[in-house]
This record gives C-alpha cells, sequence and structure tokens, in this order.
C-alpha cells in the first residue's frame, strides 16, 4: 500500500474512532454529572430515616 | 388542550443508541465498502466525508432541532410537526412522507432482514457448506429469495426463508408493541454493543488471515486493504479520480442514505426528548456511531476479505450479490468459517432488527396523535398494512421486482424529497435564527456558526444536485421498468393507495387537531 493509501486509512479510520470515543465519553461524563446534580434534590427528607 | 405525550427515552444514551442503531443497516457493511472499492478506494474518501460535512451532518442537525420543537408544541408525528412549524394548511399534507416512507421501507427491508437472519442459521447449523465455486452460491441464494418466477418463494410452505420471514414479523411486532423505552430503546442498549462485539471479532480475524492460500501470495491481508484504501495511480491518480462527477453523486447518496436522514424516524425519535435536552451532542454521537459501523467497520471488513480468497473480482456485484453470493463463499474459504460466518450474518440481522424496529414508530405516533387510537390499536392497523406489503413483496420475487420498485420510488425518491422538504422548512420557514435558538438550548456541544450559511444555501443545493444528477442516472430505467413490467406497475398502485390513505388519515387528524384548539 502507497502512503496516500495509509493516510487515508489512518486519517479515515482514526478519524471517525476518535471522533465516536469522543462524543460517547462527552456523553457518559454529562449523564454522570447530571446524575450528582439532581441526585440531592431527589430525595425526599421525610422518607429517610438516618 | 395539547394532545398528551404518550411515551418517551429512558435515557440519553438510549435515544443515542436508538437513532443509531435506525441508521446502522446493510448499507454500512456492504453498499459503503462496494461504492468505495468501484470508486478507486482511497478517492472515494474524500468526497465522501465533505457529503458528511456538508449535506449529513447539517440536515442531521437541522432534523433533530425539527423534531425536539415540534415535540415541544405536542406533536411527535411528521404531519403534526410541520404543522406546528409552517402555518400553512397544506404543511401536514407534505408530512404524509415522514409516515409512508419508513412504513414502505418496512414491507421490503423485514424480508432482507430475514434473509440475514436465515442465512445465519444456516451457517450456525453447518447448512452453508456449498463447496469452493462460486455458482453455488448464486443459485443458492436465487432459490433462498425465489427469484426464478413470481410465487416462488412461497409455494415451498414452511420453509427455511418463509420461517425466517415469519420470525422476523413477530419479533418486530413483540418490540414494536412494547414502546420506545421498553422495546426500541431496549434492543438498541444490547443489540448495537453486540453488534460491535461481532464485528470486532469477523475483523480480528480478517486481519489475521495473512496469505491464506500459497498459490496466490499477491491475495494477502495489506492487498486487501490496499485495494479497498489506497489512491490507485498516486497523486496525479487522486486528481484524475476526483474529476469524476459520478464518484461525487455515488459518495453524496451514500452518506445521505446511510445516516437515515429524510427518512421520518429522527425528526420523530428527537421529539420525544425534553425542552432542554441537549441534541447537539447527541445527534454528532449518532452520526460518529454510523460512521465508525461503516468506515472503521465495514470499510475494513467486507473488501479486504473478499479481496484475500477471491481477487478483485470477488469485490462486485453490488449490495446482494456482495452480502449474500460472494461473502458466504468467502466464509467458505476462510479457516472457522463456518463461526465467522455465523456472527458476520448475525450482526447483519441485528444492523437490520435495529432499523426495522424504528420504521413503525412515526406512523404509530401518527395514529395515536392524530386518530386517538392506542398502541394496541394503532400496532394491528399498521401490522395488518404493512403484512399486505410484505405480502406483495414476497410474491412479486421474479428479479425482485416489486422491492426493486419500492426501493427506488420509496426508498430513494421520496427520502430525497422529505429531505429537501425538511432543509428548505429549516432554513427558510423556521428560519436559521429560531433554528440556532433551538440548536443551542441545552447544548452540551458549540456547533459551529458556519452552519447557518451552510443548511440556508450549501445544503439544499448540494442536495438538488445530487437528486437531479442521481435522477438523471437512474430514473429512465425505473420509468421503462414500469412500461415492461407489471409486477412494478401493480407496486406503485399499491404505494399510490398507501399515500391515498395516509392523506385522508392526516385530514382526519387535522379536523382534530382544530377540534382540541377551538375547544382548549
Amino acid at each position: 500500500m502507497t502512503l496516500y493509501g495509509w493516510i487515508i486509512l489512518i486519517l479515515s479510520v482514526g478519524g471517525t474512532t476518535g471522533c465516536l470515543i469522543g462524543c460517547f465519553l462527552r456523553v457518559i461524563r454529562e449523564h454522570n454529572k447530571a446524575d450528582r446534580i439532581h441526585a440531592p434534590t431527589d430525595l425526599d427528607p421525610r422518607k429517610t430515616d438516618l | 388542550m395539547k394532545p398528551k405525550k404518550k411515551d418517551g427515552w429512558g435515557s440519553s444514551i438510549g435515544i443515542i443508541l436508538a437513532v443509531t442503531g435506525s441508521a446502522v443497516g446493510l448499507g454500512n457493511f456492504l453498499r459503503f465498502p462496494g461504492l468505495a472499492a468501484k470508486y478507486d478506494g482511497g478517492a472515494f474518501l474524500i468526497p465522501y466525508f465533505l457529503a458528511l460535512l456538508f449535506l449529513g451532518l447539517p440536515i442531521a442537525w437541522s432534523e433533530w432541532a425539527m423534531g425536539r420543537m415540534g415535540g415541544q408544541h405536542g406533536f411527535n408525528s411528521c404531519p403534526g410537526i410541520f404543522r406546528s412549524l409552517w402555518k400553512n394548511r397544506l404543511a401536514p399534507y407534505f408530512g404524509v412522507l415522514g409516515l409512508i416512507v419508513p412504513v414502505i421501507i418496512y414491507m421490503y427491508y423485514l424480508w432482507i432482514e430475514s434473509w440475514c437472519l436465515g442465512y445465519a442459521w444456516k451457517f450456525l447449523t453447518g447448512q452453508m457448506n456449498l463447496g469452493t465455486e462460486p455458482s453455488p452460491y448464486s443459485t443458492h441464494f436465487t432459490s433462498f429469495v425465489g427469484m426464478t418466477a413470481d410465487g416462488s418463494f412461497l409455494t415451498n410452505g414452511l420453509s427455511l426463508p418463509v420461517m425466517s420471514l415469519l420470525a422476523c414479523i413477530v419479533i418486530n411486532f413483540f418490540f414494536i408493541y412494547r414502546g420506545l423505552s421498553r422495546g426500541i430503546e431496549k434492543v438498541c442498549l444490547w443489540g448495537m454493543p453486540l453488534l460491535v462485539l461481532c464485528a470486532l471479532i469477523v475483523l480480528l480475524r480478517v486481519l489475521t488471515l495473512g496469505t491464506p492460500d500459497p498459490s496466490h501470495p499477491e491475495r494477502n491481508v495489506l492487498a486487501g486493504l490496499a485495494y479497498m484504501w489506497d489512491v490507485r495511480g498516486g497523486f496525479t491518480g487522486l486528481l484524475r479520480s476526483l474529476q469524476n462527477a459520478e464518484m461525487w453523486m455515488a459518495a453524496a447518496s451514500q452518506i445521505f442514505f446511510s445516516l437515515s436522514v429524510g427518512f421520518g424516524v429522527i425528526i420523530n425519535y428527537s421529539s420525544y426528548l425534553k425542552k432542554k435536552d441537549d441534541i447537539a451532542l447527541s445527534s454528532t454521537t449518532a452520526v460518529a456511531g454510523n460512521e465508525f459501523c461503516e468506515v472503521s467497520l465495514g470499510g475494513l471488513i467486507t473488501i479486504p476479505a473478499a479481496f484475500i480468497f477471491l481477487g478483485a473480482a470477488g469485490t462486485t456485484g453490488g449490495t446482494f450479490g456482495l452480502g449474500f453470493q460472494t461473502l458466504p463463499l468467502v466464509f467458505a474459504h476462510m479457516p472457522a468459517g463456518q463461526l465467522f460466518g455465523f456472527l458476520w450474518f448475525f450482526l447483519l440481522f441485528i444492523a437490520a432488527l435495529t432499523s426495522s424496529l424504528s420504521m413503525l414508530q412515526p406512523a404509530i405516533a401518527f395514529m395515536e396523535e392524530g386518530l386517538d387510537l392506542d398502541r394496541r390499536g394503532s400496532v394491528t392497523l399498521l401490522g395488518f398494512i404493512t403484512l399486505m406489503g410484505t405480502g406483495l413483496v414476497v410474491w412479486f420475487t421474479h428479479d425482485l421486482a416489486a422491492l426493486d420498485a419500492m426501493d427506488f420510488w420509496v426508498g430513494s425518491f421520496s427520502i430525497f424529497l422529505l429531505a429537501t422538504i425538511q432543509t428548505l422548512i429549516y432554513g427558510w420557514v423556521l428560519g436559521i435564527q429560531r433554528g440556532r435558538e433551538e440548536l443551542d438550548r441545552g447544548a452540551l456541544l458549540s456547533i459551529p456558526k458556519m452552519f447557518d450559511f451552510v443548511i440556508r444555501y450549501i445544503s439544499p443545493v448540494y442536495l438538488l444536485s445530487v437528486f437531479g444528477l442521481w435522477i438523471h442516472q437512474k430514473g429512465g430505467e425505473s420509468l421503462t421498468a414500469i412500461q415492461t413490467n407489471p409486477s412494478v406497475r401493480i407496486t406503485l398502485i399499491f404505494i399510490l393507495s398507501v399515500i391515498l390513505l395516509f392523506l385522508l388519515l392526516i385530514a382526519r387528524a387535522v379536523r382534530v387537531w382544530q377540534t382540541r384548539e377551538k375547544t382548549s
């Protein structure tokens, strides 16, 4: 395979894979962050028996 | 009073996987690699990624934005969403495309899905060992789908192909009936990782094949990768390839069909989101997921595998030829081919299932909000309509005439029309300013300002140019088929009947919505 072929292969496969991983990590991070923010407000003090 | 929303998504990951599942299908693993091999390998990727940036991504973003906006007005179906965004009495009737496109595609896609299931079963049970010559695989496919004569698919009674189709009908309706979060979302949450896992196992096998046939040392992994990815003829060859207008059109069509934009599904799915839910990052992630399956998995598996065992001649044959005739032959040559053949067709089945599950939801949403039917009623009515269509497709099997006619007029032509209408509504009716506000609300990703210009001017022109070239190239052949083939004419009459039925239902739904608005 020529150099052009390797460049296109690495950029295409690396680009799409990197983009997916980057986006997904961000989705998961935001998902977890949202859980942390909402968790305390979701607690009903009347139902806690601490 | 606004119509009540009856369903919703369980999580943001759920909708991302559901949209990705809807987009990822046979085209990712068969059509894309076939086109790249046909159009000079690596050179194809340049127009392909440009089309992604200027056509695919902008239309996907705008579709998500319009869907969530329509959902805030209480509508989940295309006619309702168009009516809420465009104050024109004809607006809901343009939305008929957002209903009939997925419903009619479902009718023939279900059959293709059953081929994947049937082939997976045959590999699992060792029934696909047909030798190492190509002709038995062609004969097997012809017989499996009943291509020799109309009606031959059904005349063998409860054969494996018929049983596979019945299994697919039951599986689809079971999960569709369960609803968005308990049915479609659950299947995608499990199905998409399973699909990627199967693909990674097959990919590992392909990349470790080395030079399996010592009598053909030129057929090795590197040569297979080169056939798919290399630029033939160096820099001069690249420049020559880029002058091929047909390649630009093929690349744009592939992006367009692959992302499921203009399909009526994304606009419906995003309408179930809440007002401040993110759509920018979710839509981009769904697009990235589709591109990963297409470029990184499909691009590394299909053509290299076919080339390693069959040489350049094995990389042609179109989607069905490559998928159901060439690749089974490739697995016959491959060490442990029975296992990898099963994994391959099982992953194609999962890809097809996650797509087909999405196709009835837009019409179900319409029947629930416009005709006041409950889920059971709408699923039953749609089941009856789609079974009639599937019956037509599996009866007129000679040269797959009915399937091809539906695929051309609905699976290609109508999708272009709907995408054009959506792009014009977003860029020119809704307006860039309101569209941008909608996209930015709750956004976890900043979409570049340049997108506003692209969606208003570049995307419609790009879309209409590709549409025009595509009609020029394929239209004549399809018009000739109408004149010469009675099966095609019957199929078209059926398509027009379904359109008419849905237009009448929309007229009734509009009256229901007007009455609700007057009383509220």
